[in-house]
């Protein structure tokens, strides 16, 4: 089942950045938690990861309960996980995005070496194949915009990023070539990679805000006039700000996990 | 597993990524790449032409993912060995797409930050070993020592403390520097266990719990990474464990895994190009082929580990070498291989020495390792002594003289015993002497012939390509390895020496080059910014084998390199390569080269006025100054040019001057090497870059283009210059030269059929006439030789043939499909055999021939000369008293003009003085020589024509120097020794005793080494200067108790190894510029010995 459209609030398109602040009413809220999402947000290899990785280290004269004692440990699941799976779930299904690999979701890693986006995958555009990345921000912050679309590592400075660096794109799209041998989406990579290769632009970036407050074009008004300036011809940035009902964030992952209480 | 410069050309075509970016921008990139390298190697002394555009580097960036992208399509077939035509191709990719994404990211930017820098310089290094360029990687990373400098681990959080801990041992790792390197890695692992304790828990205790989950699983990746790294130090240090490849998987894989969960997606690829660079590195370690062959070649690799300057891996072709092409097969009777230059034949050629030692280990059969040149036979005994010595391998080397002098009869004919050599190293032609007479009853294994190319020298060649016909008919266990460079149908000659055994390891179009190099030719052009000014320009041409091609015209150097007017310099073009040299000196030893002796000398004294004097030279040039001034004179001109870095090299000095300036070359304590185009022929140590006035000898032939490759491959030291540079001067010739780099190396083709093409058709019906003459000499003591082991014209005619097959040239106009050849084979085997029937006339000079070297006309000559000499010779002639003392009653004039009788000695003793010298002249050069007068005394007293200034003593020493080197040490030594067989010499051998013999065996070699007694000829052998060996001589025969049957020459050597400075000291003539410590040191180089 798709995730519902939802409803468009605003508009504030700054050429050529796109920008939508759309609404979904907690029916289609709650749909999209107990239909779709959870599906993204599943994480049935951690255990027999930490498993393995537990009884491996035995060879390596480190020691290992320390580690041991941490992945015991249940994670409680994470109101933002779910904002980046709804994030993902819109992408792939009005978008027309792919995201093959579930980049960076389950875990949030504060010490990951290196910069790179939310989503990794691909977009069909224009009767092919290109590569789309990601970003997304979770905000119940009573305020337009949030700090998270304007602090130092906010969703505008990532965008920037991704937009001008080569250096992440050129890794992510490395890191995708290792996953994509012997994959059913390998041709899929190689035709984006093929129109990354000719040219560097030819990307689409898609940031994506989840907030629980009114919807307000400031959000992502300003954002979308800074990323216009200096943006190459043929990069495709879209900027979505999704609205769902006042004090929703807070409960996001107890609705996908009612019984359980534990993403992993 | 090598790959060619084919492979990546089809994947540049046909992989989808390249196709991506297309041509014309994967050119521009590499365009960009080549010049960034070419400005960090030698931005300093060449401006180079290229206009720069925004976005250069970026494209750079760009096009190296597109190759690291086809690589990684190859990953897994680069790990485990694929069994199918795809997977071959896929690991093919991998390495070609790994070798261009190195080629090309090595010359961006390195990020400041520590943690980008740290996985930038490793991804790149893995990219290397990937792609076969470890040792560019190694090179890199000697240039850049502060961008490999460990990040401090200090107050930084535990898994960064780790990252940079990991990154310290990669890069010792990789560099390989020491023992200790690799040593290093072991230690820091196990520190890093300890500090575990001390730091994770604060680590872990930061985050909640889902960031926790992240860090352990980071954590848990970089311990099994810690791990994978100690395991690969303590193979590379010990080839243990002997299943390194699933304890490297294991833990690698694990790593991976844990960085996956991490979703640490840096650390991931890296640990994925670490994984598979780590299994690289093992598949090149030396201990992979100890695992394969024998204990002896265990021994080795754990003693090569061990050196000074230690061998861990091999090269990429060496590799290829012995793992892919079978070079160790025990099967094979010949095996060719065809390297580049610096691509390590000789270590190649050690592992083959191994294995052949060991197979004949029963029979004590016995190596002969041929070389070309006096100063490579040295060279290369120094060298496999160094290595096998340890190993309780035995390495003796024969002097080039053509005469088995006492010492060197002893040594051969030494019974099975430990003290018995393993390892003969000798020039073809002593070599020849040695079999032909079957002096060595032990069998022998096997034949190494370096410089093997040398076959198709005018002068050489044939003597070469018969000795190893005669080795094959007459030592028929013994197998062969022939080591030569840019041989396109080196298949010939594996299949001319082991039919069906042959076996040709072909490595000439490998990508791996041990450098990039530049190959182009210079002018000098004017320049109006300064009076009279000019500027040097180079211009890169395109060259087979490949060179790095810059595009326009680059200036070198400022305006003036040399303090020369633009006059003085716009038509000379050894001033030009001289100005070249000096420019490039900034970044190591330059040679320039000179068509001749006298226009190397007055180019090094130009470049010298031009260079400022060495402030401390430093001890390695001292010590060549006091000996220069010790064994020539201390105003020797030479001495004051080492004072400015400036160095000569030629055949006007003496082997050991030679082996010397090599040493001082090869440590880059000179600047500018003037040398001439013959150092093409010796050169076997590498220098920063090479620049020559003239591609022609000097007696006007042009240097082959194998010769010539051979001298640009010197160009470019491994581990130390990314970028060798080789230049040609212009001249006049600007299209010869471009045609003449352009052009792919011909086929080696065998002497004897070109003397057979260059009989015109008139003669071939009367080609025994045209065997008569000199050049054919060698040819006819190779029947000679078939005459004495048949004993019978019957005999003899039968096995003619049979003997002709075994020659190179013969074979292939014999299998040729040509009407034409093969009717000259007909023709050829017909003249031999009408000449083996002359032959028969006179057997006995068949048999002299093979004793004494000659040719049987020149016996003949020989006996005549003797036998009319008015003083028949007694045995008290021949005494070395007599011989070499008061002139009048020396009967060495007389011997001296029978040897001028015969034609093989006349042209060269006749080159000792130029016109009007006579036998008596030539007599009394040797008594001086013999009796230990310096080279200043002889040159005065023989070479000088009264001019008194610097240059003249120079010509004149020069002058001497060739006489006695090339005119009386070689044809005199041999000619004596020769006359002293003949039968009317007045000796009985048959009734002289032991030492007798033994006495009169070496008085040629007393005239060889320029001393007078066999004790100092024993010193001699053993390196020891000449001024201090008689003194040293005899405290040798003293220490023997004066017992000539236990002074051998391994006796001496231990004798000399036993000395202290102090004992040396004693033996030092007065008034000497060197001390005993100096004369130690110099002898200790010149014999590879250990000061």
């Amino acid at each position: 089942m798709k995730i519902a459209v939802g409803t468009v609030h605003y508009t504030a398109d700054e050429k050529p950045i796109k920008a939508t602040g759309i609404g979904f009413s907690d029916e289609q809220l709650n749909l999209a938690l107990t239909q779709r999402v959870p599906a993204l947000l599943k994480d049935e290899a951690g255990k027999k990861q930490a498993e393995d990785m537990l009884a491996g280290l035995a060879t390596t004269a480190f020691a290992s309960d320390r580690l041991q004692a941490a992945l015991n440990v249940k994670p409680e699941p994470q109101d933002w996980q779910v904002g980046e799976a709804l994030a993902e779930a819109y992408l792939v299904d009005h978008c027309d995005c792919e995201f093959p690999w579930p980049h960076g979701r389950d875990l949030r890693n504060p010490k990951a070496s290196a910069a790179g986006a939310d989503l990794v995958g691909f977009q069909a555009h224009a009767g092919k194949t290109r590569l789309a990345f990601g970003e997304v921000k979770t905000s119940e912050e009573e305020k337009w915009p949030p700090q998270v679309m304007t602090s130092r590592h906010g969703l505008e400075k990532q965008l920037e990023l991704l937009r001008d660096s080569t250096t992440i794109k050129d890794h992510l799209m490395i890191y995708l070539a290792m996953r994509a041998v012997n994959t059913s989406w390998k041709a899929k990579y190689q035709q984006a990679a093929a129109r990354y290769l000719h040219n560097p632009q030819d990307v689409a970036l898609f940031g994506f805000l989840v907030r629980d407050v009114i919807p307000k074009p400031e959000d992502l008004k300003e954002r979308g006039k800074k990323l216009a300036t200096g943006c190459p011809t043929g990069t495709s940035i879209e900027l979505r700000a999704l609205y769902l009902s006042p004090k929703s964030i807070p409960t996001l992952a107890k609705r996908v996990f009612p019984k359980k209480g534990g993403a992993a | 597993m090598s790959i060619s410069a084919d492979t990546i050309k089809s994947l540049e075509e046909g992989h989808w990524a390249l196709r991506a970016i297309g041509p014309a921008k994967l050119a521009r990139a590499m365009d960009v790449a080549r010049v960034c390298l070419v400005k960090q190697a030698i931005g300093g002394q060449m401006t180079v032409d290229f206009a720069e555009k925004d976005g250069d580097l970026a494209l750079v960036e760009r096009v190296a993912t597109a190759y690291e992208l086809a690589a990684i399509e190859g990953l897994d077939a680069l790990l485990n060995p694929p069994t199918t035509d795809e997977g071959r191709k896929l690991r093919d990719q991998a390495i070609a797409g790994a070798f261009r994404a190195y080629e090309l990211r090595r010359v961006l930017p390195i990020p400041a930050d520590d943690n980008a820098r740290v996985f930038h310089l490793l991804h790149d290094a893995a990219l290397a070993y990937c792609g076969d360029r470890w040792t560019d990687l190694r090179r890199w990373l000697k240039e850049n020592p502060e961008a490999v400098t460990a990040p401090s681990a200090a107050g930084v959080p535990w898994d960064q403390r780790m990252l940079y801990r990991l990154f310290e041992c990669w890069i010792g790792l990789l560099r390989k520097n020491r023992w200790d390197d690799l040593d290093r890695v072991r230690e820091i692992v196990a520190g890093l266990r300890e500090d575990q304790k001390q730091h994770e828990h604060a680590l872990l205790e930061q985050h909640e719990a889902a960031a926790k989950h992240a860090v352990a699983f980071r954590l848990g990746a970089l311990y099994q990474w810690a791990k994978a790294t100690e395991v690969l130090a303590v193979y590379m240090l010990q080839g243990e464990p002997v299943a390194v490849a699933a304890e490297l998987d294991r833990h690698f894989e694990a790593a991976i895994q844990a960085s996956r969960a991490a979703a640490d997606s840096t650390l991931d690829v890296l640990l994925r190009w670490l994984h598979v660079a780590a299994r690289r590195m093992v598949a090149a370690s030396v201990w992979w082929v100890a695992q394969a062959v024998n204990s002896r070649v265990t021994k080795f690799v754990r003693h090569i580990t061990k050196a000074a300057r230690p061998m861990f891996e091999l090269l990429p072709p060496q590799r290829a070498a012995l793992q892919e092409q079978g070079l160790l097969d025990s099967g094979k009777r010949a095996v060719i291989v065809n390297l580049p230059t610096s691509g390590g034949k000789t270590a190649l050629a050690q592992f083959r020495i191994l294995q052949a030692l060991n197979q004949f280990d029963h029979e004590q059969g016995w190596i002969a390792y041929i070389a070309p040149t006096r100063a490579l036979v040295s060279q290369l005994t120094r060298r496999l002594r160094t290595d096998f010595e340890p190993l309780g391998i035995n390495v003796e080397q024969l002097t080039p003289a053509i005469d088995l002098d006492g010492c060197e009869r002893l040594l051969l004919a030494s019974p099975k015993s430990a003290d018995s050599f393993h390892v003969l190293v000798a020039t073809p032609e002593k070599l020849n002497l040695v079999i032909r007479n079957k002096i060595i009853s032990r069998p022998l294994a096997l034949v190494v012939l370096d410089e093997a190319h040398n076959l198709e020298d005018s002068e050489r060649g044939l003597r070469i390509e018969l000795l190893l016909a005669t080795i094959k008919r007459d030592c028929q266990s013994a197998s062969f390895l022939l080591l030569m460079p840019f041989v396109p149908n080196a298949n010939e000659l594996s299949t001319w020496l082991g039919a069906e055994q042959g076996q040709t390891i072909t490595l000439g179009t490998t990508a791996w080059q041990p450098n990039e190099r530049l190959v182009g030719i210079f002018d000098a052009k004017k320049n109006d910014s300064v009076r009279a000014g000019w500027t040097l320009e180079f211009e890169t041409l395109t060259t087979t084998p490949r060179a790095m091609h810059l595009r326009g015209v680059h200036q070198v150097g400022g305006v003036k390199p040399l303090q020369v007017a633009f006059s003085g310099i716009e038509k000379k073009v050894t001033l030009q390569a001289g100005a070249m040299a000096k420019v490039f000196s900034d970044r190591g030893t330059s040679i320039a080269i000179a068509s001749r002796i006298d226009y190397s000398w007055s180019l090094a004294r130009e470049v010298a006025k031009n260079l400022p004097v060495i402030e401390k030279p430093g001890p390695e040039i001292e010590l060549v100054q006091k000996f220069l001034a010790a064994e020539f004179s201390p105003d020797f001109e030479l001495i004051g040019m080492l004072g400015r870095g400036v160095g000569v090299h030629h055949a006007g000095l003496s082997e050991e001057t030679r082996s010397l300036i090599e040493w001082l070359a090869e440590n880059s304590k000179l600047r500018v090497l003037c040398a001439t185009t013959t150092i093409a022929q010796g050169i076997n140590f590498p220098v920063a870059s090479v620049f020559l006035a003239t591609r022609k000898f000097p007696y006007g032939v042009e240097m082959s283009k194998r010769a010539f490759w051979n001298l640009a491959g010197r160009a470019g030291r491994v581990g130390q210059d990314s970028v060798g540079v080789v230049g040609l001067a212009a001249g006049d010739e600007r299209a010869e030269i471009m045609k003449y780099v352009a052009d792919a190396t011909e086929n080696l083709v065998s002497r004897l059929i070109e003397m057979m093409e260059q009989i015109d058709d008139t003669r071939l019906e009367n080609v025994i006439a045209v065997l008569h003459q000199p050049q054919w000499s060698d040819f006819r003591s190779y029947i000679a030789h078939l005459w004495n082991e048949q004993n019978n014209l019957h005999g003899v005619l039968a096995e003619t043939e049979t003997v002709l097959r075994n020659t190179l040239g013969f074979s292939r106009l014999q299998a040729s499909v040509k009407p034409k050849e093969k009717a000259k084979a007909a023709v050829l085997l017909e003249a031999t055999k009408a000449y083996a029937t002359q032959l028969g006339e006179h057997p006995e000079n068949a048999k002299l021939a093979d004793s004494t070297g000659f040719d049987p006309e020149g016996v003949r000559a020989a006996l005549l000369g003797l036998n009319n000499l008015t003083n028949k010779l007694k045995p008290s002639d021949w005494q070395p008293d007599s011989l070499f003392g008061g002139q009048s009653k020396s009967a060495l004039p007389q011997l001296v003009g029978v040897m001028m009788e015969v034609p093989q000695l006349r042209h060269s003793l006749e080159e000792i003085g130029g016109a009007g010298v006579d036998h008596k002249h030539i007599a009394h050069i040797a008594h001086d020589w013999v009796a230990g007068k310096s080279f200043k005394d002889i040159a005065q007293a023989y070479f000088s024509d009264g001019d008194k200034s610097p240059a003249a003593a120079t010509q004149a020493m020069t002058d001497a120097c060739r006489g006695i080197y090339r005119a009386l040490a070689s044809s005199g030594t041999w000619g004596l020794a020769a006359l002293s067989r003949m039968p009317t010499s007045g000796l009985n051998f048959d009734q002289l005793t032991p030492e007798d013999v033994r006495r009169i065996n070496n008085l040629p070699a007393m005239l060889y080494h320029g001393v007078n007694s066999e004790s100092a000829v024993l010193m001699r052998l053993n390196a020891v200067p000449r001024s201090i060996a008689t003194k040293l001589g005899d405290r040798f025969a003293q220490a023997t108790g004066n017992k000539i049957e236990v002074q051998t020459v391994r006796q001496a050597r231990l004798f000399l190894r036993s000395l202290k400075p102090e004992d040396w000291q004693k033996a030092t003539p007065k008034d000497s510029p060197m001390n005993g410590a100096d004369y130690r040191e110099v002898w200790a180089k010149l014999s590879g010995e250990e000061a």
